[in-house]
């Protein structure tokens, strides 16, 4: 689906990113973790092609990232960012429906009112359709914005792989709906969709992710795959904090710092 | 709510033609309704006028209203595109030096005529202040987005305050220009930079009528981009808007119509700031129903304007723009506390 080959981003001499690589199928759930300015949101802003690595290249589909058009992307990817602020009044539904102009048009099609809804029921906003975004609480608000961008995501397939790229995504939200989004971020994997998540919850990523890749001043220092060993020296090597690894009965690991 | 109605746009439509034909028929003289459809008949026809009635509707007062909405169909217009791209509820079309410059190329002519070439001022006649002017409008924006395109990308905070100080020089060159006038030119300048509709003929409507309707539909084109605008600008690229090309398109449009509606009428002030402000308020944000809204909405209220201009101290005229800022601004402050909550996110940040 896309493939980092040795990216390196720097600004005024400063290296923000350093010589990554990384390689992500679809249907792969992907968490980015680091300590704040390990170069997490750069390095998925570069996979956004919102940011031209100064150094190496980015194959989307096999094709260079930077050889898209703006519309053409908007139909292989979609980006949650940080933080969004709105400057006109509109309704959350409206909010929404900005997912689907890339496919549309004028007016949006039946398709695209029933995606929209249906977006919207996935991420159970769908009682604040018609609510202006501009007295929506932070939670809400970032559940209205997943919504939009499942719904630029739209309907995949096996020829029809997309890319979603989370920033992190549940930093406004409580503990239900943070594992509700990202439950829905995983189903979306199950179709087809290779999703890219900076999270900045170590147990949020063990329990979605397949592949953990642990950044630190600008470089990769682990690509972490499910099956291999998550070692309290890594974790404590990477945050510099004292932490334990608590093997659930159950099966699963907890981590407590 | 109005603003899920479906009946808004019939009933502005409506508004608009009883505002027109009530606009057409007060004046120094009355016309009748009667008077206005042999008026059209005749004219159809290829006929002269019928009486003096009819003549004066053809000559004078339809020419005025109609450019009078063209007019303020415009800045209603540009001020949802500007405010749009600017992402600012509380921008103006002339915020980017458009009607500063057109102002100064104006009094240039005001003051320099008497020494300008004879030949020029013979060959362009009545269109040598609306060139000028439109020149001086292109000038200032040109200078104004030249200056603010420093590496790759245009900030649009950048923009606005070399806008604001290309506005000044501007309005400092006009300074200068009454300053060494003698009195009738300095009026003329005054009572420019005021707006007004006194002179409207045939070939204005047609140049801003055409410009007018060529602009219309292609920022319509553009209503689903300046949506996802409202995100941001990252996040508008995301969903596969290429915003510098957006920027670079709605700067041009917005320049070639407000220098046109300027070149002719002269600056009128907070039409389209206030326009897209309440026409948000019934119909919201989504551009595509904005745009059309503050189109008809922009042409009322003009016309309304012009009629206040005409009649209130008739048969003597006030400028437009006195009419426009004394109402508007009122307006605008009691919209503003009114709506406050709309535009600071959670209410009461502030």
């Amino acid at each position: 689906m896309i493939e980092v080959q040795h990216v390196s981003f720097a600004v005024n001499k400063k290296i923000l990113v350093n010589e990554v690589s990384l390689f992500v199928e679809p249907g792969e759930f992907v968490v980015i973790m680091g300590p704040n300015g390990a170069g997490k949101s750069t390095l998925l802003k570069m996979m956004s092609g919102a940011l031209l690595p100064t150094k190496g290249k980015i194959l989307l589909k096999g094709k260079d990232l930077a050889t898209y058009k703006t519309d053409q992307l908007a139909k292989q990817r979609a980006v949650l960012s940080q933080h969004y602020e709105i400057s006109f009044p509109l309704s959350a539904r409206e909010i929404v429906m900005m997912g689907r102009y890339p496919y549309f048009n004028s007016f949006p099609r039946a398709e695209d009112e029933a995606i929209v809804t249906n977006r919207m029921e996935r991420m159970q906003v769908n009682d604040l359709a018609d609510r202006s975004y501009q007295t929506l609480s932070g939670g809400e608000a970032q559940k209205v914005q997943m919504s939009r961008v499942l719904a630029q995501i739209g309907d995949t397939s096996e020829n029809e792989q997309k890319l979603l790229l989370l920033d992190e995504p549940v930093s406004h939200l409580d503990v239900k709906y943070q594992h509700q989004l990202l439950a829905v971020a995983k189903e979306c994997c199950k179709k087809q969709v290779a999703v890219i998540a900076v999270l900045h919850d170590i147990n949020l990523a063990i329990k979605y992710a397949d592949r953990i890749l642990f950044m630190k001043q600008a470089s990769v220092i682990k690509n972490l795959a499910k099956h291999e060993p998550l070692t309290s020296e890594l974790l404590e090597s990477i945050f510099d904090i004292k932490c334990r690894i608590i093997n659930l009965p159950e099966g699963g690991k907890f981590v407590v710092f | 709510m109005l603003r899920k109605s479906k009946y808004l746009f019939p009933v502005l439509c409506i508004l608009l033609l009883v505002v027109v034909i009530t606009a057409i028929a007060l004046g120094a003289v009355s016309i009748t309704l009667d008077d206005m459809f042999k008026a059209i008949n005749n004219w159809i026809h290829h006929k002269e006028p019928g009486n003096i009635y009819q003549a004066v509707f053809l000559q004078i007062r339809l020419p005025r209203i109609l450019l009078c909405m063209i007019t303020g169909a415009i800045l209603a217009v540009s001020g949802v595109l500007m405010q749009g791209l600017f992402r600012n509820p509380i921008v103006e079309p002339g915020l980017l030096g458009t009607s500063a410059g057109a102002a100064f190329g104006a009094s240039l002519v005001f003051v320099l005529s008497g020494s300008m070439n004879k030949n020029l001022v013979h060959f362009t006649g009545p269109l040598l202040v609306p060139i000028f002017a439109f020149a001086g409008g292109l000038l200032a924006t040109a200078v104004v987005y030249t200056l603010s395109k420093g590496t790759s990308r245009v900030a649009v905070t950048t923009l606005l305050l070399i806008g604001i100080a290309v506005n000044a020089v501007g309005l400092s060159g006009t300074g200068f220009m009454s300053y060494i006038a003698r009195d009738p030119q300095a009026r003329s300048i005054t009572f420019w930079n005021l707006g007004t509709f006194s002179g409207a003929t045939w070939l204005q409507v047609w140049i801003t009528g055409s410009v007018a309707a060529f602009v219309f539909i292609l920022s319509l084109r553009y209503a689903k981009q300046l949506n996802t605008l409202v995100l941001g600008e990252d996040e508008a690229q995301y969903a596969g808007v290429d915003t510098e090309k957006l920027k670079r398109r709605i700067m041009i449009l917005n320049t070639a119509m407000v220098s046109v509606a300027t070149a002719f009428v002269g600056v009128i002030s907070f039409m389209g700031l206030i326009i897209p402000h309440v026409m948000r308020l019934l119909v919201g944000s989504d551009h595509k129903k904005l745009i059309p809204a503050s189109m008809i909405a922009g042409a009322i209220l003009l016309t309304l304007a012009d009629m206040g201009a005409r009649l209130l101290l008739a048969p003597a005229e006030v400028p437009i723009g006195i009419i426009t800022s004394l109402v508007g601004a009122p307006i605008f402050v009691i919209l503003l506390k009114r709506t406050h909550i709309l535009y600071s996110k959670g209410g009461g940040n502030d």
